[in-house]
């Protein structure tokens, strides 16, 4: 699959990465471009003294470079994917140097493709294994168990104090209690602490909200944990994620759950980047199934992110969804490969009918944040400095007063009366993706 | 969130009763089927009950609906997509080669009366933000009607604003920056604007006025200070405070001004209680122990609009010296030397209490003055 110009500019980082990639996409500036059946590869002169090395996967989109830009994907990878697109035949067909070979195979064998030599197990291993995995599961139960029951005491007396202290205890008060939830094996109540210590507390009225927001989700998590038994399994998986429980994407390859097959379209992308972590978000609907999916990827400073999907994307590939409560988030089980039909998106007719959907999704799964929806807008309007996107019969949603204004100018200008929008909602508020309108998807 | 969980939230258990009866309904029927009940669980949980009803029954609302009927009434032709290609062709130029470019495109357009397509818009506004007034005029000229409705989120192409139909019909904000434009430009214009109906206004915006321009105040704005002094806002017995603290700012800055008719009244009823000692060759301040004709609450207030309510009886610890500070603050530095004669000598007339008072003052003043003594 070759990505077409558009694409690449969707891939950038920023216009500045995009204006200087453009300028390095001509074939006399490498000093050499070479292809693959799987990957392209080029040497670039930068500010080293060994000129950078640029490689790219193409077939899910993959990059490495050996420049030290912490921009993902580089000024390099932009330029080298720009010139492939524009003059494919400038890159001779040549076999892979040892070292692309070896990442290219590394790449392979991380998506699961290459079949490693298991060894023999015996049914003593196999039980010597599952009495250690038991084991395992009780040691950590009662980690969390007494973590939870630390985090309860540590609720019951912020709360008997007030809140109102919040703001002037001390960094130590909120390490310490995270830092115990992570020693009990409970990230995932540890990142609620984080959170109530980095409230923003000159914004007087906001942070009491949010303050109560948090504390409110954590007390409702611990509670429906001390009582996960009598839970349907996939909602224990849910209580069990937020808690601070992974979900082994290796696991859930090798389970024998059956994938969805469609054509999926990337309706938007967000990328959150906390401390030295980075977290990207891919929006997906599938165009068959109609229903959202979110492959979320993870990068680091060192290691960029797998950035297989681009906004605007549309493929056709198989989805395995995590067996939790109101599913969404996914992982691709089969190749990406052209979509088999055009783009056509279902959306709903007014907000009523979402507001339904996302009722529903509440009863499921009451934690649940983000909730993707295709909209038949017929208006947008503004009153007040707030934008609100209209549906048929007037009901209105506000789009995040927190939406760049670029976006909502461009917005704006392309929506017409027969547009559908994707979007987010999200804490009462609509974070729109894109538009699409005369088969046609149109990222904001 | 409901206000009576977040007030006991906010204050804590321990200062503020936690009473199941003051809480939403739908949330005591669910906290009745917990077992375990002390004050802070049921408190958490009545927070997280009340978040979830709330995040469930968050929907969405009907709004009036305004007229956008700039999409039908479109005349002009959306230009040629060979146009757009070439336009990002441009767009990759270094800057001076795109100025060049650009410009020829620019008018390529506009002589065939063409328009940018939608989705080309807000880049096209955006790269030209930050480019010569030509060039900006140029690309307004190539924007549609749908178009026009989002130029005045590039405040850069608003090259002439109407700062007078602003000032006419804006809201109480763009008034007054309407109000200080026409101000800076041209002082009689924006005086002659204050003539016609300021007075009207309400007492708010006339405060606003004030302010702003005490920000900028001159020697050209005193004749004015003094007309409102006169006439707007003199002491009426039943005042509001509004009116009471314009007077306030209006006869401070007055005072300052030794061509304003009240500077020179001032510093006629201050010039009794100077006395001059020719045997210690020193100038002495008799301040009244009681209030008197001059020193009184009543004069204070009708005259200077100085309440007593803000006297901080700590630091003045009698009335009039708490007047005396008003004046060491807002008479020039030149009136007090002048009237004290020489400094030195003040050094050993001056009474210890005035000492004081002219260290607080000037302390406000944040002058370095008070150094000498």
């Amino acid at each position: 699959m070759q990505l077409s110009n558009i694409d690449i500019e969707n891939l950038a980082p920023d216009a500045q990465s995009l204006d200087t990639s453009k300028k390095m996409a001509i074939k006399e500036k490498w000093k050499v471009i070479a292809k693959s059946d799987r990957g392209i590869w080029g040497k670039i002169k930068g500010s080293a003294i060994e000129p950078y090395q640029t490689q790219i996967e193409l077939i899910p989109l993959g990059y490495k470079c050996s420049c030290p830009s912490r921009k993902f994907p580089c000024i390099h990878v932009l330029a080298l994917l720009l010139l492939h697109s524009n003059d494919n035949q400038s890159f001779t067909d040549t076999e892979e140097p040892t070292d692309i070979k070896d990442w290219l195979d590394k790449r392979v064998q991380k998506r699961g493709k290459v079949e490693m030599p298991a060894k023999e197990l015996t049914p003593e291993i196999i039980e010597k294994r599952e009495k250690e995995q038991d084991k395992r599961k009780t040691e950590r139960a009662i980690f969390v168990e007494s973590g939870i029951a630390e985090l309860d005491r540590w609720l019951k007396d912020l709360i008997k104090n007030g809140i109102l202290q919040l703001p002037y205890k001390e960094n130590n008060y909120f390490e310490k209690m995270a830092a115990r939830l992570v020693d009990a094996k409970a990230p995932g109540l540890a990142n609620f602490i984080r959170k109530l210590q980095k409230l923003d507390f000159s914004k007087t009225d906001q942070w009491h909200q949010e303050a109560l927001q948090i504390i409110g989700k954590t007390y409702f998590l611990m509670d429906a944990y001390q009582n996960i038994d009598n839970q349907p399994i996939p909602l224990q998986n849910t209580i069990k994620n937020l808690i601070g429980w992974s979900q082994s994407t290796k696991d859930l390859l090798a389970s024998e759950q059956k994938g969805v097959k469609d054509d999926w379209l990337v309706i938007g992308q967000m990328i959150e980047e906390n401390d030295d972590l980075i977290t990207q978000k891919n929006w997906l609907w599938g165009i068959q199934s109609n229903q959202p999916a979110l492959i979320i990827n993870f990068g680091t400073r060192f290691a960029p992110l797998d950035s297989q999907l681009i906004s605007g994307m549309f493929f056709h590939a198989e989805l395995l969804y995590f067996d939790i409560a109101f599913p969404q988030r996914a992982i691709i089980k089969e190749h990406i490969a052209p979509p088999n039909q055009q783009l056509h998106l279902k959306a709903d007719d007014n907000w009523e009918v979402i507001d339904q959907k996302l009722q529903s999704a509440i009863l499921e799964n009451p934690w649940i944040e983000d909730f993707p929806i295709l909209i038949n807008s017929t208006n947008i309007q503004t009153s007040q400095n707030n934008t609100y996107i209209i549906d048929y019969q007037n009901n209105a949603k506000q789009i995040d007063p927190n939406y760049p204004l670029e976006k909502l100018l461009n917005l704006m200008m392309i929506h017409d009366k027969n547009s559908v929008i994707a979007g987010l909602l999200s804490n009462q508020y609509f974070i729109p993706f894109g538009i699409f309108s005369d088969h046609n998807y149109q990222i904001l | 969130m409901n206000k009576t969980i977040e007030n006991i939230a906010l204050l804590g258990t321990s200062r503020k009763p936690f009473l199941m009866g003051e809480l939403p309904e739908q949330i005591q029927k669910s906290l009745i089927n917990f077992s375990e009940n002390d004050v802070e669980t049921s408190l958490l949980r009545a927070i997280y009950l009340h978040l979830y009803f709330q995040k469930s029954g968050n929907k969405s609302f009907k709004l009036a609906l305004q007229n956008n009927d700039h999409e039908e009434h479109e005349n002009k032709t959306i230009c040629h997509s060979n146009l757009i290609y070439c336009y990002q062709k441009i767009k990759e130029l270094p800057t001076l080669n795109y100025l060049y470019f650009v410009e020829i495109w620019l008018d390529r357009l506009i002589k065939n009366d063409w328009i940018l397509p939608n989705n080309l818009v807000v880049t096209i506004l955006k790269q030209h933000e930050n480019l010569n007034s030509e060039i900006k005029q140029k690309t307004i000229n190539i924007l549609g009607k749908k178009a026009a409705t989002i130029l005045p989120y590039f405040p850069t192409y608003q090259t002439s604003t109407n700062w007078l139909e602003i000032w006419k019909f804006g809201k109480v904000t763009e008034r007054k920056i309407a109000f200080l434009k026409i101000r800076n430009n041209d002082l009689n214009a924006a005086y002659s604007l204050l003539d016609a109906d300021f007075f009207n206004e309400p007492l708010s915006f006339q405060k606003l006025i004030i302010e702003s321009i005490l920000s900028n105040f001159t020697f050209a704005d005193v004749a004015f200070f003094e007309k409102m002094y006169e006439y707007n806002f003199k002491y009426l017995p039943k005042e509001k405070s509004i009116h009471k603290e314009c007077r306030y700012l209006i006869a401070s800055k007055l005072l300052q001004y030794d061509n304003s008719i009240l500077h020179r009244q001032t510093v006629e009823k201050l010039q009794p209680y100077f006395s001059e000692n020719w045997l210690l060759k020193s100038v002495k301040f008799n301040l009244p122990n009681e209030e008197d004709s001059f020193w009184n609450e009543e004069n204070m207030d009708k005259t200077y609009g100085i309440e007593l309510k803000n006297m901080d009886i700590g630091l003045f610890h009698s009335k009039p010296k708490y007047w005396l500070s008003h004046f060491i603050q807002n008479l020039p530095l030149e009136y007090w030397n002048n009237a004290l004669k020489k400094i030195a000598s003040i050094q050993s007339a001056i009474l210890p209490e005035m000492k004081h008072l002219l260290l607080l003052s000037m302390e406000k003043k944040r002058l370095s003055f008070y150094l000498i003594f």
